[in-house]
């Protein structure tokens, strides 16, 4: 009923409309003749609330001031609408009863004067600000509305669907109905006014639950590497529109397969995942169930150089250029013009490339690009270098220019590079890169090195060719043949019958050299071309006097003069236990032959022999050297070198009176150093401490070196004073000849010195600097070179009297004649001698001597004497080797049953580097040897402090005894020195040493190559128990694989501790 | 050096060989319980020890007017006022750090992590001048670097040296590390006694190379030789010096595979250590605390040095160098501590054997000395302050043992310590076993750590 009377009103009102100058206030009748104004808009149809804007004007088109009125009431009521004195008309909320309304205006001078306009209104259009609840379970639910502008026969709509309505008031609406499984979801709710101007609210979402569903936009996407995206997520039929983001079910995602933010942002990874696909999913956080999945193709990112180093290539010259960017991927390639380059990934920011520009590259801007594969293939924007021509101002030159080489000999060329910064050089034997074992071989400093087989191929050329232009090259002419040798010594002197090795000294000597031994031919090691090793075995027939002599083969070749050994059967016997436990003292370790010797002769024989010997030499460095070569030589002399007793104790020497490479960096210095204590180690301590003291490498290590005397507010330097009275001739405390301490009343030690006495010492050393270098003239501080002692300056020297260790040195005198009265005072200190003793007896023997050992040892060396050894001179040091070696505390364990615990020390690991070289004859260049001593913490000569690899003081963790080289046994280098003996037995010493396992794997049995092994490592001693231990493993292996059970057998001993610990 | 580089490939190599094939699933077992055993309570101790004596006298330097007495006695070997860097304590600068710490300085002014013990040494008890000039109750052999390096790393000021007082911290602390699968103390730096304690014995490693067994495989021969080896081992020969390289030998195998595992499955740091080798082994110590949960310790203390600190000669240059790459790499350390969200619970110190005279030698350097001072670093630290007592800095003066400046020592290095290890877990009743001079001194914590 309701409806149906609202359209009969709006259909009248309209129809009204249409006349409307006919229409009179307030009446349905017409007031003819008297309309003298025009009202407009007529029939003007307004919605409630809203205005219209009125005007009248006269015929003649004034417009007069009017007075207006609406259904004849003058400016309007509530119910009807207002207008203003303007004619501004607003319409009631809704429309009245009747819906019918005249707007009238009259003249405000002559109200006859007046026009009428009908117009009609129109209900409002509902608006809708909230509902409560907001959500619903589905079935019977009652929401409340809240807006403006309902009607009073407003309905209200859940989507499509007529809710009960209850109007409350035109703010507040109520609506009941029932929610089913089909709408469960986000539902519309709409507020309809009826007519007149039936109109629908805006919505405002309603949920009913059951129905969440979430989507991501945009479906799907393609993301380049470290590029982000954005996804937005829309989750209907929930209150929460909440998501979480999950990459590949990652909450968040991860470095490899994206990121993302909780805002949805996506960051694709920085490389390219397999597969090249992931999926992110957005999770509704009000109902987990539900969630939308996006499937993101990753792609190569878009690559982008920011640079390129070099940026000047050279043409026909092989490049490495570094390619700076970003977007790189480990499937970039470079491309230099169009041509790809062989390439590296180093990083996304970062690629290597190497190429050669051919002639046709040659420009000024050849564009470096980097090509990205696919998925999202793409190529940067170039980047542009430089391709030139061979820079022609590069000059080589090669000294020498020709060279003369037997077999196997070495020569050093230098090249020197002139014209570019590039010093580079490629060494080539014939046109051969680095040479090969037919042409002989060329290494990277130069060095050259003749074939073993040199017949026939009369010279060869080796030349140097520049790394920035391959057109600039030098040669040398090396031509080979033999020379004829010269000999000029042999140590041992004296041999016993069986198997002997001897050292050959001379000069000519190469890899083919023959030794013959009365005629009988020797195997022969080549070492160096002035030292090679003979193995062979001397015949009771032949005792007495045997002519030995080198003769080199042809092309060229030729014998050496004769020199004679002596063959004896004399001596005293010792087992074979005792020969190796002695050359475990007294040399760099037995092979079978020395062992045979010292047993078939006795310790007098051997000592004899050796203080006899000839001083194998150190080369002088020659022009690329450094410290490494001469670290080589050392393991090349400890291996191959005669004089085993003089080498050995220089060695302890060199332990005790530290200098160190990492200071001494010229190789000079380390070989003047070594020649020194060479030189001194079977002489004189006093010698010992003058000379090594004026070495400029200790000079330069302990600062003694330009210490001058020191101006007011200095005083002289102590660090060489202190070191040389600690560490190397008294230590800190007293000591009974015995070398136990002296102690005071209270049992406490007494120092050796003071802090003055150091002092004086110190000044007394001022005034010394380098030797004048040749070409130099002599300066107060001469430039730091090592070829001879250090000099006096005396102006530099402190002249005044000083008081050292009691004992007043007089004012006046050079800085000579101070060092010799210190020296004088410190070598006739009770302490030198058992200071000495005991540090040589640590470094031989054993690490926990008794008192009455270092007390016969100290006597030694006080009395120069030791049994028909010595000078008689205090400090021959002669005397205090054969005291150290002879004594019975040093030979107890000669005799199984009379081994002490206690006794033996841990192999130093470049002893044991040597002795395990010389017991399998190796043939060797002797390169790795001091890494290998570096990984087991000592690489020879590069000692880290004053103290040298390890201190003479040292507790052994657990137990109350010393161990010096404990101090560098920890699990890193108890590990290191398995890794060796693993490198040693299993073959990875480096390319240039040999060993021969020969006599152990063909000793038999197994049974026979662990007695092989008991002798020559384990003097004869190894424990049943511990043989059984190696028998089963060895027993593993096939028995007819000789080779692998010597080899395991060889593993377990080496790497035992019964062997690591000389005992 | 090619040839050293060659080594530490073939190292490499010969570790991860072993990882793959020997044993390395058995610790798998360890591993799990040791996760779930958690660190909450983890704290460690890392000292880095400056060989060959630092002298700071230069690192930390009075600019008051005290400055004056500085420059007359330091004469060649003073640095310049202006370039110092101020330390603001309190709003006060009365000292200036190096001028290559800046890193140090930052700590010490912002963070306020770090905190400087000055004059500390080693002292039987309280000691003057004049119980000085009596020699009376001092340490052994001061001025000897060999003797002070020991004493420091031991608290054994006289006599038979047989422990570290790390190692015997860690002994004392044992019953917090029950459970671990590796040792208390690692070594980044060789095998100093101040590692080993009366039971606890240490763990050494080169920085950047997980030690390990290498040469063996999976072939029956391998196993065999492998097992032989491990009998060696254990086979009671009576040597005694063959025992103890045994002891050393089985440790090194044992948690050489425990710690290389361990590595293995940490997160590579995101901080960047400068490439000296203080930091190089810094950035190892960081690694490994990294893997604390793998490894199950609860307390654990790491040694690390630094060489060439004995500047005879030619000081001023190489102290710049040394003084750059201990700020650099501490800094760089403490920051990984905070990238791995331990800063409060470790706490890096400074050790050296000795100071340096005040005094110039003749060619540039200075001479071996006694008390000097001390960095402490860590979120633990109270810092922002400087603990003991400042010499007078006069040749002569009421602190100096002669007339060189080698200062008397106000703060005895057993002090130092105790208040370290106090606050690593060490009760107080303990203490005077672990460091016998303890008792002759007023307190037993400087107050420095909380």
């Amino acid at each position: 009923v309701k409806r149906s009377a609202l359209l009969f009103l709006t259909v009248l009102a309209v129809l009204l409309g249409g006349c409307a100058e006919a229409i009179l206030p307030g009446g349905g009748s017409s007031t003819p003749g008297l309309t003298a104004l025009t009202v407009t808009p007529a029939g003007a149809a307004v919605a409630g609330g809203a205005q219209q804007q009125y005007s009248a004007k006269s015929g003649d088109g004034s417009k007069p001031a009017v007075n207006w009125s609406v259904n004849g009431v003058a400016g309007g009521n509530a119910m009807l609408g207002t207008i203003d004195a303007n004619g501004l008309y607003s319409a009631p909320e809704f429309p009245p009863t009747p819906n019918a309304i005249t707007v009238s205006a009259a003249e405000t001078s002559d109200a006859k004067k007046l026009g009428n306009a009908g117009a009609t209104l129109n209900n409002p259009v509902p608006q809708l600000t909230s509902l409560t609840p907001l959500i619903t379970p589905q079935g019977a639910f009652t929401i409340n509305l809240t807006g403006m502008h309902f009607a009073q026969e407003a309905t209200v709509y859940m989507g499509t669907t007529l809710l009960v309505t209850t109007y409350v008031s035109s703010t507040q609406l109520t609506a009941s109905g029932t929610a089913t499984q089909a709408q469960a979801g986000t539902q519309v709710i709409t507020v309809h006014n009826p007519a007149p101007g039936p109109s629908v609210s805006t919505g405002l979402n309603f949920i009913v639950q059951g129905g969440v569903v979430v989507t991501v936009s945009p479906t799907t996407a393609a993301v380049r590497c470290g590029n982000q995206q954005t996804f937005v997520p829309t989750v209907t039929g929930a209150l929460n529109t909440s998501v979480t983001w999950t990459v590949n079910g990652v909450p968040g995602g991860e470095p490899t397969t994206g990121t993302i933010s909780a805002a949805g942002v996506y960051t694709a990874p920085q490389t390219l995942p397999t597969p090249n696909t992931v999926t992110v999913t957005a999770t509704s956080v009000e109902d987990t169930t539900k969630s939308a999945n996006v499937t993101v193709t990753l792609e190569n990112p878009l690559p982008v150089i920011s640079g390129v180093t070099p940026t000047i290539l050279t043409v026909n010259m092989q490049f490495e250029i570094t390619i700076n960017g970003t977007g790189f991927t480990p499937g970039s390639t470079v491309n230099l013009g169009t041509v790809p380059l062989t390439t590296t990934f180093i990083a996304p920011t970062q690629l290597l490339a190497i190429g050669t520009p051919t002639l046709a590259q040659v420009g000024n801007a050849v564009p470096v690009t980097v090509v990205n594969p696919d998925p999202g293939g793409a190529t940067s924007a170039p980047f542009n270098v430089q391709v030139v021509g061979p820079n022609s101002n590069i000059a080589v030159t090669i000294a020498p220019k020709t060279a003369t080489l037997g077999a196997g000999n070495v020569q050093q060329f230098v090249a020197t590079v002139t014209g570019t910064a590039d010093l580079g050089i490629n060494w080539s034997v014939n046109g051969v890169s680095n040479g090969n074992t037919t042409l002989g071989q060329v290494d990277y400093e130069g060095n050259y090195t003749a074939p073993v087989n040199i017949v026939g191929l009369g010279s060869v050329t080796v030349t140097a060719t520049s790394q920035a232009n391959t057109a600039k090259s030098d040669s040398a002419v090396v031509t080979l043949t033999n020379p004829v040798p010269t000999l000029t010594s042999i140590t041992p002197g004296t041999l016993g019958l069986g198997a002997f090795q001897i050292t050959l000294y001379g000069t000519g000597f190469v890899a083919t050299s023959n030794v013959t031994f009365g005629g009988q031919q020797l195997q022969v090691t080549y070492v160096t071309s002035t030292m090679i090793t003979a193995i062979g075995s001397a015949a009771s027939s032949q005792t007495g006097s045997v002519p030995v002599q080198v003769s080199n083969p042809a092309p060229g070749g030729g014998n050496s003069g004769t020199l004679d050994v002596t063959v004896t059967t004399s001596g005293t016997p010792v087992s074979s236990a005792a020969a190796v436990r002695f050359l475990e003292q007294g040399s760099f370790g037995p092979d079978l032959e020395n062992l045979n010797q010292v047993s078939e002769t006795g310790f007098d024989t051997y000592l004899q022999n050796q203080f006899a010997s000839t001083v194998t030499p150190y080369p002088a460095p020659r022009p690329n050297d450094s410290v490494t070569n001469v670290q080589q030589t050392f393991f090349l002399n400890a291996i191959a070198g005669g004089d085993q007793l003089r080498m050995r104790t220089a060695f302890a020497l060199n332990d005790l009176w530290v200098v160190s490479a990492n200071t001494i960096t010229d190789p000079l210095g380390y070989t003047n150093y070594m020649r020194t204590l060479d030189q001194d180690a079977l002489g004189n301590y006093l010698n010992v401490m003058t000379d090594v003291t004026l070495t400029p490498a200790m000079g330069n290590f302990l600062n003694m070196v330009d210490n001058d005397a020191p101006p007011p507010g200095e005083h002289a330097n102590e660090n060489y004073a202190r070191e040389f009275m600690q560490l190397f001739t008294l230590g800190l405390n007293q000591l009974n000849p015995d070398g136990t301490p002296v102690l005071d009343a209270s049992g406490n030690p007494i120092p050796t010195y003071t802090q003055n006495d150091v002092m004086a010492m110190g000044r007394v050393l001022t005034g010394w600097t380098f030797p004048v270098m040749p070409g130099k003239s002599a300066q107060n501080h001469n430039p730091e070179y090592y070829g001879g002692p250090m000099v006096p300056v005396e102006g530099l020297h402190d002249t005044g009297s000083k008081t050292l260790l009691g004992q007043t040195i007089p004012a006046g005198q050079t800085a000579e004649a101070d060092l010799a009265a210190a020296f004088n005072i410190v070598f006739n200190h009770p302490n030198i001698g058992p200071f000495v003793a005991t540090q040589m007896i640590e470094h031989l023997v054993t690490s926990n001597p008794s008192p009455a050992y270092v007390q016969r040892v100290a006597t030694a060396f006080n009395t120069g004497s030791f049994n028909s050894y010595g000078s008689g001179k205090r400090g021959d040091m002669q005397a205090v080797i054969a005291a150290i070696l002879l004594d019975s505390e040093a030979r107890r364990g000669d005799d199984p049953t009379m081994v002490v615990l206690t006794d033996g020390k841990l192999r130093e690991p470049v002893v044991m580097i040597a002795s395990i070289a010389r017991a399998f004859h190796a043939k060797t260049d002797a390169a790795n040897f001091a890494g290998d001593g570096d990984d087991m913490e000592q690489d020879v000569f590069y000692a880290g402090s004053v103290f040298n690899f390890f201190p003479p003081v040292n507790p052994i963790a657990g137990t109350s005894l010393n161990g010096p080289e404990f101090a560098i046994f920890d699990t890193n280098s108890s590990l290191a020195r398995m890794n060796f003996i693993n490198s040693v037995v299993y073959g990875s010493l480096g390319s240039n040493t040999t060993l021969d396992f020969s006599g152990l794997v063909n000793a038999g049995t197994s049974d026979q190559m662990v007695a092989w092994l008991d002798t020559l490592f384990m003097h004869s001693s190894t424990p049943a128990q511990m043989k059984q231990i190696i028998l089963t493993a060895v027993g593993t292996l096939d028995p007819s694989d000789t080779t692998g059970q010597a080899q395991a057998a060889a593993y377990l001993y080496l790497s035992s501790s019964m062997y690591q610990v000389q005992h | 050096m090619t040839q050293h580089t060659r080594r530490d490939l073939l190292r490499l190599a010969c570790c991860s060989a072993a990882g793959a094939s020997l044993v390395g699933g058995l610790s798998k077992l360890g591993l799990v319980s040791a996760l779930a055993q958690g660190t909450s309570d983890y704290k460690a101790l890392v000292c880095i020890f400056m060989f060959g004596g630092n002298d700071s006298n230069n690192m930390v330097v009075p600019t008051d007017t005290r400055y004056a007495q500085y420059l007359q006695s330091r004469s060649v070997l003073a640095i310049p006022e202006s370039q110092l860097l101020g330390l603001q304590n309190g709003g006060q600068s009365t000292y200036g750090l190096h001028p290559n710490m800046p890193e140090m300085q930052g700590y010490f002014n912002n963070d306020k992590t770090l905190a400087i013990l000055a004059n500390v040494g080693t002292l039987v008890q309280p000691t003057t001048q004049a119980t000085y000039q009596a020699y009376t109750n001092l340490p052994e052999n001061l001025y000897s670097h060999s003797d002070q390096q020991d004493q420091w790393q031991t608290a054994t000021l006289s006599g038979a040296q047989v422990a570290g007082w790390a190692g015997k911290v860690a002994d004392n602390v044992q019953t917090l590390n029950t459970g671990a699968q590796f040792p208390p103390i690692l070594s980044i730096s060789g095998n100093p006694i101040f590692c080993t304690g009366v039971t606890s014995r240490p763990f050494s490693m080169n920085p950047g190379q997980a030690p390990g067994l290498g040469g063996f495989d999976t072939s029956a021969a391998s196993q065999a030789r492998y097992t032989a080896t491990q009998q060696l081992l254990t086979f009671d020969s009576g040597l005694s010096m063959v025992q103890a390289a045994n002891a050393v030998t089985s440790q090194a195998v044992k948690f050489a595979q425990v710690l290389s595992d361990a590595l293995q499955n940490i997160t590579p740091l995101q901080t960047k250590f400068p490439m000296n080798y203080l930091g190089q082994q810094l950035q190892q110590v960081a690694q490994v605390i990294s893997a604390r949960s793998a490894l199950a310790v609860q307390r654990q203390i790491f040694f690390v040095s630094y060489g060439g600190f004995d500047t005879h000669a030619d000081q001023l240059p190489q102290q710049v160098q040394l003084l750059t790459d201990v700020s650099q790499s501490m800094s760089a350390f403490y920051q990984a501590t905070q990238e791995l969200g331990v800063t409060n619970q470790v706490t890096t110190f400074t050790l050296s054997e000795f100071a340096r005279t005040l005094e110039p030698g003749s060619n540039g350097g200075s001479d071996h000395a006694w008390g000097g001072h001390q960095l402490i670093l860590g979120g633990a630290v109270k810092g922002n302050a400087l603990y003991g007592t400042f010499p007078t800095l006069v040749l002569g003066g009421p602190d100096d043992a002669d007339q060189n400046g080698r200062w008397i020592p106000t703060t005895a290095l057993d002090q130092y310590a105790a208040t370290l290890a106090t606050w690593f877990g060490v009760s107080a009743a303990n203490l005077p076993a672990i460091f016998p001079n303890l008792a002759n001194f007023s307190t037993s914590n400087l107050g420095f750590l909380g």
